[in-house]
């Protein structure tokens, strides 16, 4: 009896969602969003939306540009390694589940419940927005969100590769934000088109400047991320369907 | 009875490290023990069994078919490993669901096995909800039994299953196991519970450092199978009575005493006569007896035996 789609997606859904949303969970997500508000509360001048001490700007290159892709790299990539430990693997990858499979449906699971957990910081930042009286606050939202939702669905993406290659994934991810996203991401080239960062700055560019000088439309913007996520996947899944599951056990 | 196992020539290495170490073997339907010190190799086996791991050189085939990226033949088995690890924030319920659902079935059907299942192992209900990481060793061992049933496999692999479990539990795992052997199942099991193995299967396979030294039919029983222990231990409140009882009886060959456990061991002149009149001997010595059990089982032999060169 070979699962189907929709029962590998049910069991791979259910082994994500029950085991993340732990009332422990919740209440780390609470507490980073009050501390992310407070930050945010901290450094945005009252009224003002762009320049300077303004709120699009400070949200674009701290939370959009830097925070987010590192949490979302980090929770990608730990689930991942959660499913390769003991705990999962020796009772998941000896069922006939085919495991490109199952990493797409985990993947998806996990997107899902990222996408969720990161409504709450969100939201933090959109109420420091209304109290600090932002102008184009409610318009900004939705790119906002776009931003968010592609930021963590690329950056999850690639922490489920780099977690499905070795266990010093954050190794892998911090080669990667030196020489991609800080590094060439930062020079004026054409080149700087390979940072992912730098492609949602770009689509965010109207919310910073008011002339949105570089801006990139958030269509295109969301099928380069899309796309790299998608290839992204695809490389894990082939790496994960040939990738033996345990190491010299204690027991050899 | 054709063999549901077969390896030949099968060797794995990690790297300069010897998992297992070219072991030509079958195993046929049944309730099979695998034995060995800790380092045999037994967990290798078991991951290259349940096609975790692929083998480095040799043949091995599970249900004419090799396991690795097959979930055709995956789709037979069931592994109970010996790790402690089961998945945070999950109950028993919820667990089996989401692994009957990874094993081709559907949501409902997955929560139906899950609940007759977790029955079958003797789970008391209102420890399915539990978050299995609050489950005592014993619940979670029967949890992790219950897995492996979900999807009615036709063989199941156990990895040290009654680790943590209390010699009431043991028996009723082992009457549990029966029954699965009974309407078909075959069961590999390892254990370091000899007793058990030995009351539990009909036939075994004895590793050592990676290799199969020789069957364990063959090392354990040179002739016709010993049916009795050669000695057995008792703890009890008197053990120098308890000696001079037996040695009244002209049973003892050579006995030790331990006073700091109260425990007496014996190595008999002649088992049977001992056992065939078990009950009798131990009321008649008048000794208050707390435990019996036997020190040096056929298995526990085979295993300690020297290697063959």
């Amino acid at each position: 009896m070979k699962p189907s789609l929709s029962s590998t997606w049910g069991g791979a859904w259910r082994l994500t969602y029950r085991r993340l949303w732990a009332p422990k969970h919740w209440l780390v997500i609470a507490g980073a969003s009050a501390l992310l508000a407070l930050l945010c509360h901290a450094t945005v001048r009252e009224g003002r939306a762009v320049g300077g001490h303004g709120f699009f700007p400070w949200v674009t290159d701290t939370y959009v540009s830097l925070l987010l892709p590192i949490f979302a790299f980090i929770f990608g990539a730990g689930a991942m390694r959660d499913d390769l430990g003991a705990g999962v693997a020796d009772y998941a990858f000896t069922r006939p589940v085919s495991r490109p499979a199952y990493l797409i449906c985990k993947h998806l699971a996990h997107l899902a419940c990222a996408q969720l957990d990161f409504l709450v910081p969100f939201a933090a930042l959109l109420a420091v927005g209304a109290s600090r009286h932002i102008p184009g606050l409610g318009a900004g939202a939705p790119l906002l969100f776009l931003a968010q939702a592609l930021t963590i669905a690329a950056f999850s993406a690639f922490g489920f590769l780099c977690a499905t290659l070795t266990s010093r994934y954050v190794v892998i991810g911090l080669v990667y934000a030196a020489a991609v996203e800080a590094g060439l991401g930062n020079i004026p080239t054409e080149l700087n088109r390979i940072s992912l960062t730098h492609q949602v700055r770009g689509m965010l560019a109207p919310l910073v400047s008011p002339a949105g000088a570089g801006a990139q439309g958030p269509l295109a913007t969301t099928l380069q991320l899309l796309l790299w996520s998608a290839a992204m996947l695809a490389v894990a899944a082939i790496v994960f369907s040939r990738r033996e599951l345990a190491g010299p056990p204690r027991d050899a | 009875m054709s063999a549901i196992v077969e390896a030949e020539n099968l060797s794995r290495f990690y790297g300069m490290y010897l998992g297992l170490n070219n072991v030509t073997f079958s195993v046929r339907p049944g309730i099979t023990g695998v034995v060995g010190p800790n380092g045999a190799g037994k967990t290798t086996l078991f991951r290259l069994l349940t096609g975790q791991i692929r083998p480095s050189s040799g043949s091995l085939k599970v249900f004419g078919a090799l396991p690795w990226n097959h979930p055709e033949t995956q789709a037979k088995l069931a592994y109970c490993p010996e790790g402690e690890a089961v998945p945070a924030g999950l109950g028993p319920t919820d667990w089996l669901v989401a692994l009957g659902m990874l094993s081709g079935l559907s949501a409902r059907a997955a929560r139906e096995r899950a609940r007759a299942t977790l029955d079958q192992v003797k789970l008391a209900p209102e420890h399915w909800s539990k978050p299995l990481t609050k489950l005592s060793k014993g619940m979670r061992q029967r949890v992790k039994l219950a897995q492996c049933l979900l999807h009615e496999p036709k063989l199941v692999i156990l990895d040290e299953p009654m680790n943590g479990l209390d010699p009431m539990g043991r028996e009723d795992f082992g009457n549990v196991l029966r029954a699965l052997a009974g309407a078909g199942t075959s069961i590999l099991i390892s254990s370091h519970i000899l007793q058990d193995l030995e009351a539990l299967c009909g036939d075994f396979l004895l590793l050592r450092w990676g290799r199969i030294p020789r069957a364990a039919s063959d090392a354990v029983l040179p002739g016709a199978k010993p049916r009795w222990p050669d000695a057995t231990a008792f703890r009890c409140e008197s053990p120098e009575r308890l000696a001079r009882f037996f040695f009244d009886a002209g049973l003892v060959r050579g006995c030790e005493i331990s006073p700091e456990t109260r425990t007496l061991q014996i190595r008999w002149t002649d088992p049977d006569r001992f056992y065939q009149s078990f009950h009798r001997l131990l009321l008649d010595s008048g000794v208050p007896i707390f435990e019996v059990r036997p020190t040096a089982s056929p298995l526990e032999k085979a295993i300690d035996a020297p290697p063959v060169p």
